[in-house]
């Protein structure tokens, strides 16, 4: 298991109140000095937030994203999500993703502006994610992505738990048809990118995280 | 990013805060010319006092200027691009240019390995992960020839630079050069021109109110530096080991394939046209073997939008209208005609791809 792995599982335990002191004071150490571990104490807590339904739609960042959908996708959303069932293939190598509700500890090395940015992402990615999902379904290289997603990830909250706040690549590894049209549209957009090579390194870097 | 606009904003109100005073106090503003450099928008209005020493250019100068600086200087540099959702990714750049042929290679620095290199408009790009190196031919630098006979005319219709003064970037004193659109059907671009070669070392992409959507920059640069062309040949002829896949086009015209605007898009002209077979999409569908998908590409010089037009039951769609933004990339997916359905993505407000979308016409 590689390092970045077992620190996302140590982060989990400390979520829900598994480790003894010294083992979280540890931990909280290389949370203030790694972005990646701060990263993923933020997504277990905005997945616990959506378990317990305080998470919502409007806020922040996402209104212009989803601007193509209906008043009550949310709602319809959660509600789907409620009648989720994945299957309890759940490897014993794997984190166990189980919140702990009474845990209420903020990362206090984080300042709250960050925390609202990542939430605020997040559910733009969730939003973005699944409304995109939905127009692949069928295709079954997407479908595998998602069994995997489900193993990992707590019940019902698969699109948040996949999106990595700081990027939109989550977005893209769903829905290889889109990555697909990205991909040939920024091929075409070699025909001007700014009439200059610095569009082209734009594309080729902003591409380079999609693979 | 926020930090970003939240600067812009602060000296945007400290300088609407301080004209009015130098002005109160007769003050001439080349005193505060010669403080550290304030590229602000405060400056740049028609009463303005004189600017900082920038070079006094219009838009297809500044272009031309920015555009023949990468054919003549070689570079290697770290390149990051940062949307303003938090996205951030990097690439290491190797650059050189010998007369009429330029070589790039860039390493993505963030995601799968992939390193992608160019001899003008060819492009090969190795994923090691996949041992696949992806062809292709982007159809780009001499697209547009009336920029390099110095400028195009019609750019001066649809876009206005004003010079913003002078700022430092990956430890270069740079030119701030504001481009904004003339019609809200395009964004607007905050580029920085390194001051002796005009190499852009920086870019922001603004929305209507001014907000940086994303912004790309080099974040360490050496302009002296040794890149070896034939190197850089070298490796892109390395394909060994590698299966080399070529995209699956067929040039052909929208009319040819029955598809027409019913009004042009501001500005917009057809770039290309192909009928383009997708990996993602099963090539037999419920109805026998299914058309490929048409991409029909457009550019008004600085921004680009690709439509991909696909029949509507090639694949379930769970509405009619989908949206999403991904720096200044955005995309609209949406039913047109009752039996296709459209797939917009370019670098630019989602409104001008509604427009394009409304505005899809079957001839036949």
């Amino acid at each position: 298991m590689d390092r970045t792995l077992e620190n996302r599982e140590l982060i989990s335990d400390l979520a829900d109140g598994w480790l003894d002191d010294a083992d979280a004071a540890k931990l909280l150490d290389q949370l203030s000095a790694d972005d990646d571990a701060a990263v993923s104490w933020e997504i277990y807590h905005l997945s616990r937030d959506v378990l317990r339904g305080d998470w919502s739609v409007g806020a922040d960042a996402t209104a212009g994203a989803v601007n193509g959908l209906s008043a009550d996708f949310m709602v319809r959303l959660r509600a789907r999500l409620a009648e989720e069932q994945i299957e309890p293939v759940l490897p014993e190598s794997l984190p166990q993703p189980v919140m702990a509700p009474t845990f209420q500890a903020e990362a206090a090395n984080q300042p709250l502006f960050r925390w609202r940015m990542v939430a605020g992402l997040a559910s733009v990615l969730a939003v973005a994610g699944l409304g995109w999902g939905l127009l692949g379904q069928q295709d079954p290289a997407r479908q595998g992505g998602q069994i995997a997603a489900n193993a990992v990830i707590p019940a019902g909250v698969q699109a948040v738990a996949v999106s990595l706040p700081g990027d939109e690549r989550a977005v893209m590894l769903r829905d290889p048809r889109l990555d697909e049209l990205l991909a040939a549209h920024k091929q075409a957009a070699g025909a001007s990118a700014l009439q200059m090579p610095a569009g082209f390194l734009r594309n080729a870097t902003f591409e380079g995280a999609s693979r | 990013m926020s930090f970003a606009k939240g600067t812009d904003g602060m000296r945007q109100v400290i300088c609407r805060a301080l004209l009015p005073l130098v002005a109160a106090l007769g003050l001439h503003f080349g005193a505060f010319a010669a403080q550290p450099p304030a590229p602000v928008q405060a400056v740049t209005g028609p009463t303005s006092a004189p600017k900082p020493a920038v070079p006094e250019l219009d838009l297809n100068q500044w272009l031309l200027r920015m555009h023949n600086a990468s054919s003549r200087k070689a570079y290697v540099g770290t390149f990051v691009v940062m949307s303003a959702a938090g996205g951030m990714y990097s690439s290491r750049i190797w650059h050189v240019c010998d007369g009429d042929v330029q070589m790039e290679r860039i390493d993505a620095l963030t995601g799968p390995p992939r390193s992608t290199l160019r001899r003008n408009d060819q492009v090969i790009t190795f994923l090691p992960e996949l041992r696949v190196a992806r062809a292709e031919k982007r159809e780009s630098y001499g697209a547009f020839p009336n920029l390099r006979r110095g400028g195009d005319p019609a750019l001066a219709n649809l876009y206005q630079a004003s010079a913003q003064g002078v700022d430092r970037v990956a430890g270069f004193d740079a030119d701030v050069v504001l481009i904004q659109p003339k019609d809200a059907q395009r964004f607007g671009y905050r580029i920085w021109s390194e001051k002796k070669s005009g190499l852009v070392v920086k870019i922001q992409t603004l929305d209507a109110e001014g907000r940086v959507l994303e912004q790309a920059a080099f974040s360490e640069l050496d302009l002296d530096a040794t890149v070896k062309m034939e190197k850089l040949a070298q490796m892109m002829a390395a394909t060994g080991g590698y299966r080399v896949e070529h995209p699956d086009l067929t040039k052909t015209t929208a009319q040819q394939e029955g598809w027409a605007l019913k009004s042009p898009v501001a500005g917009f002209q057809t770039v290309s046209c192909y009928r383009r077979g997708m990996a993602a999409v099963p090539t037999v569908g419920p109805k026998g073997p299914s058309e490929p998908t048409l991409q029909w590409t457009f550019s008004d010089g600085l921004a680009t939008v690709s439509l991909f037009i696909e029949p509507y039951d090639r694949q379930p769609h769970a509405a009619d209208e989908v949206q999403l933004s991904m720096g200044a990339t955005q995309t609209l997916g949406k039913r047109v005609l009752g039996d296709w359905w459209v797939t917009l993505v370019g670098e630019v407000p989602a409104q001008t791809l509604k427009l394009f979308a409304q505005n899809l016409e079957r001839l036949r």
